[in-house]
């Protein structure tokens, strides 16, 4: 009897590590190309960087912004996977509520954001409500199709073995759930964000797209690009520091990381 | 551990829709009895295992495992077609979600048991089908059954490793001593484990033979057990 092998990384491994730098240097190289004031090099956005963040708004600017993002995003993961649950688990609740689902999932961002200022005006709480009806609906399906997907075998082995309901909930249904909720995780942060941006645009006052927003109408390329860096900076050290972290601590188990 | 408890199964009617699985179907099983369940794909034989183990309740008629329903009885050991590990629990995890109350080290203890020591740690993905369905095993004498419920246990395997879990079961059965029911298709596996061979056939199903093995386990060679499971397929001499 033998526990079967682990592949060793390899080179492959290390593959990813040459990907960003990759990307800034044929960034560079355009820019060096194209040598235009509206095509800035990546060495020139990155001291535009140390300038917004030293000398103007650019972090309380992206503070702002993440903490917009980071409540939306909080509350519609719980409204999703609740939802979702609920919608999974009972068909009737689907049938019902399944079409205000397609609705939320379908109506455009903008207009959104557009009528929660209307009714509720240029207030915090209407931008995060706005963000929230955007993206509850999205992981309501994810979360509906993960318990969908549940293994009615591991239900039967609960029952044979008399399982209680919480310690079956924990060991035996949120695992199953996790790969589901990751995914609406990050589809989640990614589309928030884009989200949020655009809100702050349309009316807030401060963070990243409200300062884009003024640094498109100066055209002032080198500003927009510094603060898309920078939101780009945090959003992959979130990757790499939290959402990495948690998938190999709960998706440690599944065949694809047990043979990285 | 437990020792084995009796089994009585009397079903007046079960049915799927408006077909009739089982009418008036009744068998005894004394504690400690090796019984193996034969029958055609079909006819019921592994419902009639969930209605012994209690999560099927929707017929007419009595289950008793030890004198109880099968709801109030002890938990019994139930072994499924596939190993049915959970994937993101080790092999001691596996064996701890069923009873939280075995002790870390019992339960490596039941897996070294089983052949398993060095892998307690180990998750189902790490391990050979063969050492999956060991740790399933030992995970339903985990919850230290007097009831042991092994549903086509060798289904889908080689007959090398059918070889090696049937010796690895019968150590089990004969170190326990639980009542065991076993669901199989192969008579050679009910020839080689079981006191007992029932064949249920039909719809609804009825017991077509009750035939005991009186040679003990241990001293059933090849010749015995392929002599017995002649008989049992109708092929020998009774």
């Amino acid at each position: 009897m033998e526990r079967r092998k682990q592949k060793p990384p390899g080179v492959a491994g290390g593959l990813e590590w040459f990907s960003l730098p990759l990307l800034l240097l044929l960034w560079q190289v355009l820019a060096v190309v194209v040598d235009h004031r509206l095509f800035p090099t990546p060495i020139e956005v990155i001291a535009e960087v140390w300038f917004l963040a030293t000398e103007r708004s650019l972090l309380a600017d992206v503070g702002k912004t993440l903490s917009r993002a980071a409540i939306a995003f909080v509350i519609a993961m719980t409204a999703g996977i609740v939802l979702g649950g609920v919608f999974g688990r009972f068909r009737n609740a689907d049938r019902l509520f399944g079409t205000w689902v397609l609705i939320g999932l379908n109506i455009p961002a903008i207009v959104v954001a557009i009528t929660c200022y209307i009714w509720l005006g240029l207030t915090e709480f209407a931008l995060i409500l706005a963000v929230v009806i955007n993206k509850a609906p999205l992981v309501t399906v994810t979360m509906r199709e993960g318990v969908r997907a549940l293994d009615h075998g591991y239900g039967e082995l609960a029952r044979v073995y008399r399982v209680p309901f919480w310690r079956r909930v924990r060991r035996f249904i949120v695992p199953q759930l996790m790969p589901y909720v990751l995914t609406a995780a990050r589809t989640g942060l990614s589309l928030i964000w884009k989200i949020v941006l655009v809100f702050e645009v349309l009316g807030s006052d401060g963070g990243v797209g409200f300062r884009i927003g003024i640094f498109f109408q100066n055209f002032d390329i080198e500003g927009i690009l510094a603060y898309t860096m920078s939101f780009m900076a945090v959003v992959i050290l979130i990757e790499y520091l939290v959402m990495r972290k948690l998938e190999a601590k709960v998706l440690g188990w599944r065949p694809a990381f047990l043979s990285a | 551990m437990a020792s084995g408890v009796p089994v009585r199964i009397d079903i007046s009617e079960k049915r799927f829709g408006d077909t009739p699985l089982f009418r008036d179907l009744g068998l005894e099983i004394a504690g400690g009895e090796v019984l193996a369940l034969i029958g055609p794909s079909g006819v019921g034989k592994s419902t009639l295992l969930r209605m012994v183990a209690g999560i099927d309740t929707d017929f007419d008629g009595l289950v008793e495992v030890d004198g109880k329903s099968p709801e109030r009885a002890p938990v019994p050991g139930f072994v499924f077609q596939d190993p049915r590990l959970l994937p993101w629990e080790t092999a001691t995890g596996n064996l701890r979600v069923v009873n939280p109350e075995l002790p870390v080290a019992e339960a490596h203890k039941l897996l070294g048991e089983m052949g398993l020591a060095g892998y307690e740690d180990a998750l189902p993905g790490q391990l050979s089908g063969g050492m999956q369905r060991r740790v399933a095993l030992a995970r339903a004498l985990a919850v230290a059954p007097g009831l042991l419920i092994l549903d086509e246990p060798f289904v889908s395997i080689d007959r090398k490793l059918v070889r090696e879990l049937s010796a690895l079961l019968i150590e089990v059965i004969e170190r326990y001593g639980h009542t065991v029911i076993l669901v199989t298709h192969d008579p050679e596996d009910a020839a080689r484990l079981a006191d007992r061979v029932v064949v249920i056939e039909g719809r609804p199903a009825t017991v077509v033979e009750d035939r005991r093995i009186t040679l003990a386990r241990s001293e059933r060679d090849d010749a015995m057990v392929a002599a017995e499971t002649a008989r049992i397929t109708g092929e020998g001499g009774a």
